[in-house]
């Protein structure tokens, strides 16, 4: 049997499952006397400061692994003794005379009320929070033995519950479990983050089905799909044994690819660098071997909130990644909106055709305002470390001169108040659109370097919407008409003795990597997961043989011819690749790829 | 005493659990009250879940008020701590 939910902390585990019993206990409701409420309350105080002490010693004990997750368990303290929480129980015992168990559910209750009114999810799934420490007290103030003896598990084994509290998994540390699957809980949970932070495969959110396992039954648990499979058989077993396995080899590969070059068998290097969207990509960017950020997407910040980002905010935002990746360079794109994105503080009128309307730095140049605070920040933030500008869909000339000398205006702006900035940061542009590969020559005088944006320039180039199923797979990253697309872009930029760069989907792609070399594209911009899979296939290549089969695919008439060609070059250089018992695990769940299956 | 200024939330994801636990436990080492006023709605500052529930994601503007003997240092300790992501708060 499979059951599904949220792949929360990647591996895979095999093992037996531990049940953890945290059915809702229900609370006893008596009514006490005037003369016992005092004592009624000096038993709820009681409780409060047990919990306190057990939190207390929990935190102390945190191993160093953690100790940066103890926050969440210090303001557990807080709200023990928060007066939402402990005064007023202490009234409500008084006032309704009723007893500690009843009064701190109603005070609970209360807090639910006015949690469920708040619009950001992030704080309404605090709640937990406060359920967790609730709890605590509750099974102290009923003597319940409910709580998670967790010092006797022997064997290895899953861990199976409904919830389980930040305080519970930190005291799971030294214990021996081989994965977490919880009923509630989402990516950002509290569960969630200490499994990764641990390394222990988790998959949480499993809404149905979790009551069908048994104590004791094998379970795999797949915390990358956040597939869970009850009692399989022994050939599933072996399967997954194969996939925990390339897993382990695929980690071991990160450690040991990340810190070497991308480097070419005969010294022929290019430069490989994150796409990133989030500020906790950071350290994902940098441990799978990131060499800086090809492409700092910024719509984020303008789509989390209903209203526009100040110009602080963006600047706050912008200089903690540029200084977290320093002394590596970070690639800023300006606002890339409109189109199939919505930004609610800008209002947009509905469009026919979103991908050829008002996006992107049409947008930008329309709604100066909005541009000018974008500009005015990464400006400011490229005083803290190495800054590039990227400006999304250009078509021509006119744009990169609106741009620039609305840009000069900004740093006028900025000297006239002395706000320090890098006077040389480079400019660069997105050569997404047709008509810019076309006069790519004229756009090379302009700048510094171009980037490629395959996503977008495949779309335009071919007329090919991905999203409608009735073309979609007309959609060929090896057209012709896109390879040679590519080709003219990297030889304007070269000629103009400006750097190619690619950050759309095709640079993460393992199997272009020879095309790209070979047509000499200077950096490769990815999803930090396929770095170590891309820096292996660019360290078995021989650059002048890329060279060689760029020649010979620039003269092919179609895109399966293309394919051919570049299947043999990788039957012959990298043979590896094509093992079927290479699982190819982690790679194809992360970049879905069709071409990896 | 009455002080009284308009604070501006840094930190990228809000005013969340830690921020607010750490503003809270300040809040607590004053003798005055201290009060977040966002829109038509007051809290009292000294409360973690009073502030959780007005659910202040970032470049929200609050009111900090405080009341009370030591009102003006207990505004400046508390803008100082939100000016600074509440201690390099995420």
């Amino acid at each position: 049997m499979k059951l599904k939910g949220t792949g929360a902390s990647p591996g895979i585990a095999i093992g037996p499952a531990q049940i953890l019993e945290s059915g809702k206990a229900k609370t006893v409701k008596r009514r006490i006397s005037r003369r016992d409420i005092v004592s009624e309350q000096e038993r709820f105080i009681q409780a409060v400061s047990t919990a306190e002490a057990e939190i207390s010693a929990i935190l102390e004990d945190i191993p160093e692994e953690l100790k940066e997750h103890s926050g969440v368990l210090k303001s557990h303290l807080m709200m023990l003794k928060d007066r939402m929480v402990f005064e007023r129980t202490l009234e409500t015992i008084k006032k309704d005379q009723i007893n500690a168990e009843w009064a701190l559910d109603k005070a609970v209750q209360h807090i639910h009320s006015l949690f469920a009114q708040v619009k950001d999810r992030y704080i309404r799934e605090r709640m937990e929070d406060i359920e967790y420490v609730v709890k605590r007290v509750q099974a102290l103030l009923s003597h319940s033995t409910e709580a998670l003896n967790l010092q006797e598990l022997e064997e290895p084994c899953v861990i199976v519950a409904h919830e389980l509290s930040p305080a519970d998994t930190v005291q799971m540390f030294k214990q021996n479990i081989l994965a977490f699957v919880t009923v509630t809980g989402s990516r950002t949970s509290h569960t969630a983050i200490l499994a990764r932070a641990l390394g222990i495969p988790a998959v949480v959110g499993v809404e149905h089905g979790i009551d069908s396992i048994s104590q004791d039954d094998t379970l795999i648990v797949d915390g990358l799909t956040g597939d869970i499979l009850v009692s399989p058989d022994e050939q599933t077993i072996t399967k997954y044994r194969e996939k925990q396995q390339s897993y382990i080899r695929y980690r071991l590969e990160v450690i040991h690819n990340s810190s070497l070059p991308a480097e070419t068998r005969d010294g022929y290097r290019v430069k490989i660098k994150a796409n990133m969207e989030l500020l906790d990509e950071i350290p994902s960017a940098i441990s799978h071997g990131a060499e800086g950020v090809g492409l700092f997407r910024t719509e984020f910040l303008y789509l989390a909130s209903k209203e526009l980002p100040s110009e602080e905010t963006l600047y706050n935002a912008y200089r903690e990644v540029i200084e977290r990746l320093s002394p590596y360079p970070v690639t800023i794109r300006t606002l890339d909106i409109g189109g199939d994105k919505f930004v609610s503080s800008v209002s947009l009128d509905d469009e026919i055709n979103p991908a050829l309307g008002l996006r992107a730095i049409r947008l930008c140049l329309k709604e100066k305002g909005l541009f000018w605070d974008q500009l005015r920040a990464i400006l400011r933030a490229s005083a803290h470390g190495e800054v590039r500008m990227l400006f999304p869909l250009v078509s021509g000339r006119t744009e990169i001169m609106q741009v620039k000398a609305l840009l000069e205006q900004v740093k006028e702006e900025l000297r006239d108040s002395n706000v320090p900035f890098d006077e040389n940061m480079k400019l660069g542009i997105m050569i997404e659109v047709p008509s810019a590969v076309m006069v790519a020559d004229i756009l090379a005088r302009e700048v510094d370097f171009f980037s490629i944006g395959t996503n977008d320039l495949i779309q335009y180039a071919l007329a090919i919407d991905r999203i409608n199923e009735s073309v979609a797979h007309m959609y060929q990253p090896l057209h012709p008409g896109v390879i040679r697309m590519i080709h003219s872009t990297v030889t304007a930029a070269h000629n103009a003795g400006i750097e190619a760069a690619m950050c759309g989907e095709m640079a993460g792609e393992p199997i272009y990597a020879p095309i790209l070399l070979g047509m000499g594209i200077d950096e490769f911009s990815m999803n930090a997961m396929v770095i170590p899979k891309v820096k292996r296939i660019i360290r078995r290549c021989v650059y002048d043989d890329c060279v060689q089969l760029v020649q010979r695919i620039l003269e092919a008439s179609s895109g399966s011819e293309i394919r051919y060609l570049l299947d043999e070059f990788l039957r012959a250089n990298c043979p590896e690749e094509f093992e079927p018992a290479d699982a190819r695990y982690p790679e194809f769940a992360e970049t879905g790829s069709p071409l990896l299956n | 005493m009455l002080c009284e200024i308009e604070v501006t939330i840094q930190n990228r994801l809000g005013l969340h659990a830690r921020p607010a636990s750490r503003f809270a436990q300040l809040a607590g080492e004053f003798q005055s009250d201290i009060y977040l006023v966002k829109g038509n709605e007051t809290v009292d500052g000294k409360s973690i879940l009073e502030i959780l529930t007005i659910a202040c994601p970032k470049g929200s503007v609050l009111t900090l008020r405080a009341e009370g003997d030591d009102a003006e240092e207990a505004v400046e300790a508390l803008r100082k701590l939100v000016a600074d992501c509440f201690g390099n708060i995420d």
